[in-house]
């Protein structure tokens, strides 16, 4: 188990320097010349030029390279061009935010999604079955983001049942924190829940068909205990590698959703900083966010070995 | 005696195709009854349908199942789940796949004690210990923590049988128990369930293709072709004297140690789909001794005497059946 | 006995595949979904009743009614005539990132399944951009290159490309080993013929599959790109821009931004029938792979 654990977190470091590369590449790739853009149009040349001297945008491609890995391994992601902040104090203002209502869609995500997928499976091919899984389809064909306006119109501008937008923090007001996070968590969750419930009721379907299952009925266990032990076990096998691809679209789909429900996260931060070219912050903010995807995944290869002892067990 | 176990008129159906036709047999407590047949001949749906286990759409079209006084076909769900693996448990073919993979082995047998009795949690462990001993696996408390995929196929019978005989059955089924096995761990679990038997004293109904291991373990033999069973006799007197053309076909292509070197005697032709069933007996295309008579009608079941019955037609006569039609 | 490899891999695409795509009923719903939508912008000239960017201040923020159909934007455009024209724009962006993807895809993923010594590299390079959730590495591409519809198709290429790779490279490792492939090498075959004229052909059935889940995802993610302002700029009418231009006026025009969305959704739902018509049809032994 041991030797697993350091094998993952080995081989996640090659990927952890490629990302980091691409961020860095993209960045530096960028059209057009971003001095005089943060300089302003009345800006003489001269005022030009010094800052791309203070920023080191003369510098060549090597040496740029070298001095933000050099930066980086210090955990010093940069200053905002516009923000009166560094990029790392920025981001952790706002990631609490982010992660709490990432985590909240991924409960919808499982609880409704693999519900959905279960009863689906066990009921396969009635018109729960058909009704479920015609549901969950146009779930996860629906943009989060315009669920999200849809959403706001009816709970809030028709019914006034939610807010249309805006964040208490949970040590706050937990309610409060519910209120403002449930909606933009649904928007978000929408489509996953679609996804797990397709993935549940086909990895369900055959598990219900392999020979331990019908081991299991002959063993006299009552059905709850076949389907929600027996069978269950082995799907959240796969259930878990989908998991980690839920993670990273939720992740994703929280840029948009943050601006549409006004909530102060990363996802807002970094719309933010691309409308207004603040390239250091879009920097940081697509690293940390692949940074994040990448640990999730490794939570997630563990915890398919935990789920899986034939991979614990290095077969 | 009163037979612990009787069938009547069982029929088994997937859709509108029968694939088990109108199946009596009785089997008395302690005894070992062998269903022997191709793959396809409804052995395995049988077994499952004793159990109420068939997959949909299958079902049970018609007849009567009686186990230990209780009718298995009008039980509630509830009943059924009370009684599979209590008194009537049931042994796969695959011990590959049977096992659960992802639970230990201790927890598949100790859950099986849980459902069906009440124990606390030491004895549970206990008893799981002793079945791992009854099976004769070696070192058996530590083996309560190991998953399946740590145990040879061999092995894993074992724990199957432990699993099926946790709560000490009044029948075993076993399905095929062997054929997915090596020729030498075939031989040791087929030991193995002999001498369970004598000890524990439950019935076993053993199903197979193999006409070797129904010599050496039943007390009777019960032939089955194409959904019908064919021939049901003591295995003594069927090995003496098969009376069904199948059974004796069967026989004859068992390779023989004692006799002359000969061609080994195959069955010619297929056994028949059961979407496509020749018309009259089943058997009737690849028999050797078929007349016209044979297509016209299934042949009855005639009761021989001395618990042996066969359905054929040269029984009655080909004339008599003529006759009747 | 020994399963044939030849089990292993995709049936061939022929007649069987097209009995049974038109006897699928998801198949034949999407399907009908998304000629909807394809015919609504090849025919947009003629059935769009107003030009697209065509204002009315007189009737800004109108109601649905028998001359605005779907109503009336903040400039007093006409909303379904920018939903018309919208598809036009969503659509071939879609079309262009899957023909790129494909494209991409299938040279990425077959040296990658070929050559194995090039194998590593190449995965750990797909590995790290998948690393990245798609939407943002589109996003951050299309951002630094600046809001233009060629941009958003390089974007999308880009963050889709790597799925397309995977896909192409796991088929040709099966197909690689295949009894034909090592025919054609001990007759002297090519390393370059190979790939084109025995393992390519015999990888492509995953990849249609997974070109019309791209689609999809293109489409859902064109309107991300448009609505938070890195995709085609405005007036452009694509579903995000119409989208984007409804949302603060969610209140008293919720019509503005309703109906692009309702067009996305046709889109993608008719797309994801589509494509699980065509995995069934094709080889109904494909996991799903989304």
């Amino acid at each position: 188990m041991f030797a697993f654990i350091v094998g993952r977190i080995l081989a996640a470091i090659p990927v952890l320097v490629i990302v980091s590369l691409l961020t860095f590449v993209i960045i530096y790739f960028v059209p057009g010349d971003v001095a005089s853009e943060l300089a302003g149009p009345t800006a003489t040349p001269d005022e030009i030029e010094q800052i791309r001297d203070r920023l080191g945008l003369n510098q060549p491609f090597v040496t740029r390279l070298v001095s933000w890995y050099g930066a980086l391994l210090q955990g010093d992601l940069g200053h905002s061009f516009l923000l009166n902040q560094t990029v790392s104090h920025a981001i952790l203002e706002r990631l609490p935010v982010t992660l709490s209502v990432t985590a909240y869609a991924l409960v919808i995500v499982l609880l409704i999604g693999m519900t959905t997928g279960i009863i689906a499976a066990v009921r396969a091919n009635t018109w729960v079955d058909q009704g479920m899984m015609g549901i969950a389809l146009i779930g996860l064909s629906l943009p989060d983001f315009w669920l999200g306006l849809v959403m706001i119109y009816v709970f809030a501008v028709v019914l006034g049942w939610m807010p249309t937008g805006g964040y208490v923090e949970f040590s706050e007001s937990p309610l409060g924190w519910l209120r403002m996070t449930t909606m933009p968590a649904l928007s978000l969750a929408l489509t996953q829940v679609g996804l797990l419930a397709r993935m549940t009721r086909s990895g369900m379907l055959e598990v219900l068909r392999q020979d331990y299952v019908r081991t299991a009925r002959a063993k006299g266990l009552p059905g709850w205990m076949v389907v929600g032990k027996h069978a269950l076990a082995n799907v959240m096998v796969q259930v878990v590698t989908v998991v980690g691809v839920s993670v990273g679209i939720l992740l994703g789909g929280q840029i948009v959703i943050e601006s549409v429900f006004s909530l102060p996260g990363v996802g807002r931060l970094i719309v933010g900083a691309i409308l207004r070219r603040d390239y250091p912050v879009i920097q940081g903010g697509l690293l940390l966010t692949a940074t994040i995807f990448v640990v999730v995944n490794l939570i997630v290869d563990l915890l398919y070995a935990y789920f899986d002892p034939r991979i614990r067990y290095g077969r | 005696m009163a037979a612990l176990l009787s069938v009547s008129n069982l029929t088994i159906a997937f859709g509108g195709t029968p694939v088990v036709e109108d199946m009596s047999f009785t089997l008395d407590p302690g005894e070992v009854l062998g269903i022997v047949g191709e793959s396809g001949s409804g052995k395995s749906m049988t077994a499952l349908a004793l159990l109420r286990l068939i997959p949909p759409p299958g079902r049970v079209t018609h007849g009567r199942i009686e186990f230990d006084g209780i009718d298995v076909l009008a039980q509630p769900e509830a009943a059924m789940q009370d009684l599979r693996g209590r008194a009537m448990s049931m042994i796969f073919q695959e011990p590959m796949t049977s096992l659960n993979p992802v639970f230990t082995i201790g927890e598949q047998i100790e859950e099986t004690l849980r459902v069906h009795e009440r124990l606390d949690r030491a004895a549970t462990r206990r008893r799981a210990v002793e079945l791992l001993e009854l099976v004769e696996i070696p070192a058996a408390a530590r083996r309560l923590g190991d998953y399946p995929h740590q145990l040879s196929g061999g092995m894993r019978q074992r724990v199957m049988i432990a699993i099926a005989l946790a709560c000490r059955p009044k029948v075993l089924i076993a399905d095929e128990p062997t054929t997915a096995l090596d020729v030498t761990i075939q031989a040791q679990i087929l030991d193995l369930l002999r001498g369970l038997r004598k000890e524990l004293g439950m019935a076993v109904i053993l199903i197979t293709h193999d006409l070797g291991v129904v010599a050496e373990f039943a007390d009777r033999v019960m032939v089955m072709y194409a959904g019908r069973v064919v021939e049901n006799a003591p295995a003594a007197a069927l090995f003496a004297t098969p009376r069904h053309p199948y059974a004796e076909g069967l026989l004859a292509s068992i390779p023989r140690l004692d006799g002359p070197i000969q061609r080994l005697n195959a069955i010619t032709g297929m056994v028949p789909s059961p979407h496509a069933m020749p018309p009259g007996c089943r058997f009737a295309p690849r028999c050797p001794h078929a007349r016209d008579a044979c297509a016209e009608r299934i042949p009855a079941t005639t009761d021989l005497g001395g618990g042996r019955s066969v359905a054929c037609i040269r029984e009655t006569g080909y004339r008599q059946t003529e006759a009747v039609s | 006995m020994a399963a044939s490899p030849a089990t292993a891999t995709a049936a061939p695409v022929g007649p069987g595949a097209l009995r049974r795509l038109i006897r699928h009923r998801s198949f034949l719903i999407g399907a009908t979904l998304f000629t909807f939508v394809v015919a609504m912008a090849l025919l947009a000239d003629w059935i769009a009743p107003h030009p697209p960017n065509q204002s009315n201040f007189r009737y800004r923020f109108g109601e649905p009614n028998d001359i605005y159909w779907l109503g009336t934007d903040r400039s007093g455009r006409d909303v379904l005539s920018r939903v018309i024209y919208g598809s036009q724009v969503s659509l071939r962006i879609g079309l262009m990132v899957v023909i790129v993807t494909a494209f991409f895809g299938a040279i990425i993923g077959s040296i990658a399944g070929y050559f194995r010594a090039l194998d590593d590299i190449i995965m750990r390079v797909m590995d790290g951009m998948m690393a990245f959730p798609g939407i943002l590495l589109a996003i951050a591409i299309a951002a630094a290159l600046g809001p233009s519809e060629l941009n958003a198709v390089i974007a999308l290429s880009i963050a889709y490309t790597p799925r397309t790779s995977r896909i192409v490279r796991a088929s040709v490792l099966v197909v690689r080993e295949m009894e034909y492939v090592e025919a054609a090498r001990a007759i002297g075959a090519g390393h370059l013929r190979i790939l084109l004229r025995h393992i390519l052909p015999n990888s492509i059935t995953p990849l249609i599959v997974q070109m019309t889940f791209i689609f999809a995802l293109a489409i859902l993610a064109e309107a991300v790109l448009s609505f938070i302002g890195v995709g085609p700029p405005p007036p452009t009418p694509t579903f995000g821009n119409i989208i984007a231009d409804g949302r603060n006026y969610i209140q008293e025009a919720p019509w503005i931004s309703l109906f692009p969305g309702i067009a996305i959704a046709m889109c993608v739902l008719g797309l994801n029938l589509l494509g699980d018509g065509l995995r069934d049809a094709l080889d109904p032994r494909m996991k799903v792979e989304r």
